[in-house]
């Protein structure tokens, strides 16, 4: 996981400050949202299904680990391995072991936060692996040497003459960057280059199935399906929160994925695996088969002859059982980040972490510890749009406060605001005190205030008047109006 | 790795034991999910309309000698001298095979071989075939889906490499939705490594919220319903 290079209010005060990336923002959340809603109100029980989702959730949270071992021997019984990473260098590590052991040189991969979380692209580089990201965003990432900034549309905050200049440099010409199907059509052809010669296909999973050792991989573009058809290794990272007891459950769960991230009932490509190629074929013993030939009768087509599937926990299990627990739920679909109206002001990037948003705000200092993240828990609102949104019904903002409160239990919070919510607290249980404070107050911003707004702050409350003006206070109190109103 | 496993293992079983929230054993599982809608009709239309609504064209035949016509006349359109295809007896259409080789059109067969080498060459020589012909396991009426599994003569790469992806479906292969396919097929992980629900043509929105077609997968998707 990437760690902020810049403090969490110097990258705001830069998204703020960037109009293309305010425009780019407001185009894609408004839209994500609108189409959110309308693929929710066309489905007419969606509220018992996200219930009923969430209580999938919650109870396969609660036995995560018996649902782990059931997934783990399915896995196995179809041929499959299974390897379990406690930290984000052991799971580098081990798909770097998995790509020495198949003499991989070259590798595609399809969309995973998980791979991101763990850096996994710069480990491969390092043991000599070359890794090309074939989602169409992620690509475009990873030739601007860029950070995804949602995780469902990784490349929200740029504009087509952005990537148009990219590909230039990639060899485009005018007539590949005209339009968007022309550039998306260069794209495709650069990738599908890279795919006929990949040796090994790196995925994330949607979700684990533990009843059928069952990996789901979702998505639109197709990429997916050929990172895990076309190479001869097939390696999926899965957070270890991600599985499901039953094909039934996942069938709960992929009604509300699409919907919730694009509106889609179902996303293009549910493409769910079970073990790798079946047949003599798979063992690999045969490696030098002819094209049509030795086709036993009992052999599939097609499809990856090794199947690894690396289970990562990276800090997951130090939240079950605890206030954190139910951020474990979360099926990614990206709602909350375009509910938010933080998120739709400050991108993704200022968050800082692999996971933006509210989502972010809650599971990176949870995975992470909340020492260098302290800030995140404060970028909210509490407004609950959020929760509103969360098709498994997740209650951000209980989980945010719950992190404020240990920040300021572990004296991460700054001095002057909690020795000035201390002041509050000693005034609001004083209603004499109260009153005069309030006066003072009324007096001391009107002072400051010209036509009602105050421009400009002293001190540490400049943070506030930098974005955005402050009221000055009503000439006459609350407690004053109510009691000439009951006279 | 066995001491990650164990470790990772022990791990969550330490925390849900010591953990109260929330507590650990203490949340059933719901059950099956038990949907108050009324079943649809006419699954034919449901499906066409659905699968419209995604852009795909969808072709309706009274019988199996109408289907392959349309089925040849689709190839032809697209120009396709060779077609990725399922094997015969998967096609959903008795005398579309042998009908295509009269036309005389090839039929490639999905298989690739396990050693990179001759991998990498069989993936050269079919990169640019120009359609793919598959039958289907089901179509899924309330979401315009097509299920389809892997297994001996029924390649993945049938409807994924190439632009145009045609399936034949006959019209009692359609059901409700994917829980009623689950139903109908209570093995159906044992029936083949893969099980792919396409959901309309491959499609990307990555650049401006634009929506594209055919990015990686087929941007053309033709279904031809027999009955």
């Amino acid at each position: 996981m990437t760690s902020a290079p810049l403090n969490f209010y110097v990258r705001v005060d830069l998204a703020l400050k960037d109009h293309a990336l305010g425009a780019a923002m407001d185009r894609a959340t408004k839209k994500l949202v609108s189409s959110r809603e309308a693929g929710m109100a066309a489905f007419p029980e969606a509220d018992a299904v996200r219930d009923h989702a969430r209580r999938i959730r919650a109870h396969t949270v609660g036995q995560l680990g018996q649902y782990l071992r059931q997934f783990e021997t399915a896995v196995h019984a179809r041929g499959g391995h299974v390897h379990w990473a406690e930290t984000a260098e052991q799971a580098v590590a081990i798909v770097a072991d998995i790509a020495r052991q198949h003499d991989v040189r070259s590798a595609v991969k399809s969309k995973s936060m998980v791979s991101e979380e763990i850096d996994l692209n710069a480990a491969l580089a390092r043991a000599g692996v070359d890794v090309l990201e074939t989602d169409l965003g992620e690509f475009i990432v990873q030739v601007d040497k860029d950070h995804p900034s949602h995780i469902v549309a990784p490349i929200i905050h740029k504009s087509r003459h952005d990537i148009a200049k990219s590909f230039r440099g990639l060899g485009a010409t005018d007539e590949d960057v005209v339009d968007v199907p022309q550039m998306t059509a260069f794209a495709r052809r650069l990738l599908r280059a890279g795919f006929l010669k990949a040796d090994m296909g790196i995925s994330g999973g949607n979700f684990g199935v533990a009843e059928t050792g069952s990996l789901c991989v979702c998505t639109n573009e197709g990429n997916g399906r050929l990172t895990t058809t076309l190479p001869r290794v097939h390696v999926a990272l899965m957070g270890i929160e991600r599985v499901v007891p039953t094909l039934a459950d996942l069938d709960v769960m992929l009604q509300l994925l699409g919907r919730s991230a694009t509106g889609q009932k179902l996303t293009v490509y549910t493409n769910i695996i079970s073990g790798p190629r079946r047949g003599q074929g798979a063992t690999g013993a045969q490696g030098a088969m002819g094209a049509q030939g030795a086709t036993g009768a009992t052999d599939e087509s097609d499809g990856p002859e090794h199947l690894h599937i690396v289970l990562v926990d990276n800090g997951r299990s130090r939240l079950l059982g605890g206030e954190l627990a139910e951020i474990l739920y979360c099926i990614r679909c990206g709602a909350c980040l375009n509910a938010c109206p933080v998120y739709q002001q400050v991108g993704g990037h200022a968050y800082g972490s692999v996971y933006p948003g509210p989502v972010g705000a809650v599971l990176t200092p949870g995975l992470r510890g909340l020492a260098g993240w302290e800030d995140l828990p404060q970028a909210s609102s509490l407004c609950g749009a959020c929760r509103e949104v969360c098709p498994v019904r997740i209650d951000i903002p209980r989980m945010l406060l719950s992190l404020r409160d240990e920040s300021t239990r572990l004296g991460l919070t700054p001095a002057w605001a909690t020795s000035g919510l201390r002041l509050l607290r000693r005034l609001a249980v004083r209603p004499k005190a109260f009153r005069v404070a309030q006066r003072l107050a009324a007096r001391a911003t009107r002072l400051l205030a010209r036509d009602g707004w105050i421009r400009w702050l002293p001190g540490h409350l400049s943070a506030w008047t930098r974005q955005r003006d402050f009221p000055a206070f009503a000439p006459e109190t609350f407690m004053r109006r109510w009691e000439r109103r009951g006279r | 790795m066995s001491d990650g496993r164990l470790n990772v293992l022990s791990a969550i079983d330490r925390q849900l034991r010591l953990g109260t929230l929330p507590p650990s054993g203490s949340l059933q599982h719901p059950g099956a999910f038990t949907s108050r809608q009324a079943a649809p009709v006419d699954l034919v239309a449901l499906l066409t309309r659905e699968l419209e609504a995604l852009a795909v064209t969808v072709h309706r035949e009274a019988d199996d000698r109408a289907a392959t016509a349309r089925v040849l006349a689709l190839l032809d359109e697209r120009g396709a001298s060779r077609v990725l295809a399922w094997d015969p007896e998967w096609l959903n259409c008795p005398g579309l095979s042998e009908a295509i080789d009269a036309h005389g059109i090839v039929r490639e067969p999905c298989w690739l071989p396990a050693g990179a080498a001759e991998r990498r060459a069989r993936l050269a020589a079919i990169d640019d075939v120009r359609a793919g012909l598959t039958g289907a396991l089901a179509g899924l009426a309330d979401t315009g889906s097509l299920a389809l599994v892997s297994g001996p003569g029924r390649g993945r790469t049938a409807s994924l490499l190439p632009p145009m992806h045609v399936a034949v479906l006959r019209a009692d292969q359609i059901v409700p939705s994917f829980g009623a396919c689950l139903a109908a097929h209570p093995h159906i992980a044992d029936e083949g490594s893969n099980l792919v629900l396409i959901t309309g043509p491959s499609r990307t929105a990555d650049i401006e919220m634009t929506l594209t077609r055919g990015v990686h997968g087929p941007g053309h998707v033709h279904v031809v319903i027999i009955g």
